[in-house]
């Protein structure tokens, strides 16, 4: 049927033809192959293409010297078919994704706009404070970005409303900047093009300005491309404790946060306040004594004579009250064994002192520290921590005494721990949130 | 302070009896949390004739926080980052596993073993921890080759 025959539009002048002609798809005006198919809405009447198709230098605009202001004098035309009176706006996106058209018809009664345009047509009120709503995000009062039929804004529209576009009267129209799309809404009327010079990005930062962002008006027009992604991001991202991100920095920046707020997690909790309050405490004696004759808080490394009263943990440990204290108020172990201040000794022996412990662990723990030192520059931090698993209460609630039995225990725990751990960070997440892989 | 006295009287120590292959003195003099470290590559490690400038960096909660480590020179080592900071890695300073009865003549020693004995498992330089694991020779001629470039 020839009034469904597509018809090209070329993209380099405007030119429109049927696709069935002899021109095929090169421009038969600047022999452009700059061109593209455009495909009619069937409601188009037979005689639009008709006229489209032939090659004038004003091919779109069958009304251009037909002044809809002079015969429309009816007042009570209230017909919407009445559409040479009509105003038509479609925005379009530039990469076409999403278009927005409103056409109001109305009877250009310049007298009383509001009444005629109120009672005479039902949409438009909502219509034209949608697109006014738009057009104001979009364009900036004193940004002549676009770049419509109309002259300019001097020139009145019965309305009041100059942004509008005219479909009815455009006899002086530049040179068209052809639109790759039709507009179905006034079959009549010519093709509207779609406001130039805004997309989608000029958009996101019209609204985000809105909302509070403080982006200057200058940063918006100094950017040249911005890239919408980038903004789509910015916007998505205006709160930064927000949950969502949308960007590998936040993310990383999330995760890093996590890290740091969970990972003191894996420390032993702090001790209560009572539990240090009721630790027992001793005056030093000469038990207590290395084989040297000395003595020191391990926290504070001061020597202790013979005499002062110290602390002393359920893992026979012993501190000034005030270094202790300091350390359990973070964590409720031991800072040299890591055993924890609320695991009570085996009460089977009776006494506080807990006669099971001090038979295994002969040291004092000056000399016991030197042990782990020695240890520790002898063969690296393996046996280091091998020390430290076998003194420590998770793993070994009561000191054995055979403490390779609890290295070997120990070890599957370690190489499982390591097998993943040759990436750093990233297997930190992987092991953490699982991977895919 | 009591992190103020332990650490100058640490700081005694190491300086009357340093361990072998170090030697520690003050950033500042008025600035007893941020120390500089001399640390010799140890021998039978490519890192050996090599003289890395360290720097440890106190918490003013020490010992109850633990200090870091960083190599202001530039090493080819897994548990050194090679970047501009290159923080050592080291399990006995983390957090979790820190002890106030750590001293810091042990957290140096230990960083010093580190460079005889690399941990390729818990590096920080996954590549690096490769190429230790599965090329050991090419891990030492680049790490050597590094030492007498940056080290020497």
């Amino acid at each position: 049927m020839e009034s469904n025959a597509d018809r090209v539009e070329c993209i380099a002048c405007g030119a429109v033809w049927l696709k069935d002609s002899a021109h095929g798809l090169i421009c038969p005006h600047c022999d452009s192959e700059f061109t593209e198919i455009v495909e009619i809405p069937p409601e188009i009447p037979s005689d639009s293409p008709q006229e489209r198709a032939s090659p004038t230098s004003q091919p779109r605009n069958p009304w251009a010297d037909h002044n809809p202001w002079g015969i429309d004098e009816d007042p009570f035309g209230t017909t919407p078919r009445d559409f040479p009176s009509g105003f038509h706006r479609t925005y379009r996106s530039p990469d076409g994704r999403f278009t927005f058209s409103s056409t109001t018809l109305g009877t250009g009664l310049s007298s009383s706009p509001r009444g005629a345009y109120g009672t005479n047509t039902g949409i438009p009120m909502m219509m034209q404070n949608f697109d006014t709503l738009f057009r104001d995000l979009v364009e900036p009062p004193n940004q002549p970005t676009r770049e419509l039929g109309i002259d300019d804004h001097s020139h009145p529209s019965p309305f009041g409303w100059p942004d509008y576009e005219r479909v009815g009267d455009h006899p002086s129209s530049p040179a068209p900047i052809p639109s790759p799309g039709l507009s179905p809404r006034n079959t009549n009327g010519p093709q509207p093009r779609a406001p130039q010079a805004v997309n989608l990005s000029d958009l996101i930062e019209a609204i985000r300005a809105d909302l509070g962002t403080p982006t200057t008006r200058a940063t918006r027009q100094n950017r040249q491309t911005p890239n919408p992604l980038a903004i789509l991001s910015a916007l998505l991202n205006m709160n930064p404790n927000g949950d969502a991100v949308y960007s590998q920095e936040e993310l990383d920046r999330v995760i890093t946060s996590l890290i740091e707020n969970t990972g003191p997690g894996t420390a032993p909790p702090p001790a209560s306040g009572n539990a240090i309050r009721s630790l027992p405490k001793k005056k030093v004696d000469r038990d207590m004594m290395g084989p040297e004759n000395n003595a020191e808080c391990s926290i504070c490394m001061d020597a202790v004579g013979l005499g002062t009263e110290v602390t002393v943990l359920p893992c026979d440990h012993w501190f000034h009250f005030s270094c202790i204290e300091a350390w359990l108020t973070q964590h409720n172990t031991c800072p040299h064994c890591r055993r924890s201040i609320n695991q009570r000794p085996v009460p089977t022996d009776g006494t506080s002192d807990n006669p099971v412990v001090i038979p295994d662990s002969p040291e004092q723990p000056r000399s016991r520290r030197r042990l782990s030192s020695a240890r520790t520059t002898r063969s690296g931090r393996s046996s280091f921590s091998s020390l430290q698993s076998r003194l420590s209460p998770r793993l070994s609630p009561r000191r054995s005494p055979t403490p390779e039995g609890q290295e070997s225990t120990h070890a599957p725990r370690r190489s499982s721990r390591s097998e993943g751990s040759n990436g750093g960070f990233t297997s930190w997440v992987m092991n953490r949130f699982g991977s895919s892989t | 302070m009591g992190s103020q006295k332990r650490i100058a009287k640490e700081l005694t120590e190491l300086t009357e009896s340093p361990p072998a292959g170090i030697m520690v003195e003050l950033a500042d003099e008025a600035n007893l949390y941020e120390w500089k470290v001399h640390m010799e590559g140890p021998e039978k490690s490519p890192f050996h004739n090599g003289k890395f400038l360290v720097k440890l960096s106190l918490p003013t909660e020490y010992p109850f926080k633990p200090p870091t480590v960083s190599f202001a020179t530039k090493i080819y080592h897994p548990n050194v980052t090679n970047d501009d900071k290159g923080s050592m890695c080291l399990g006995m300073l983390r957090a979790d596993e820190w002890k106030p009865s750590s001293k810091i003549s042990a957290v140096l020693q230990f960083a010093r073993q580190l460079l005889a004995e690399p941990m390729p498992d818990d590096a920080v330089e996954g590549r690096i921890a490769e190429q230790y694991k599965n090329d050991r020779a090419r891990y030492e001629e680049v790490a050597r080759e590094w030492t007498r470039k940056h080290a020497c």
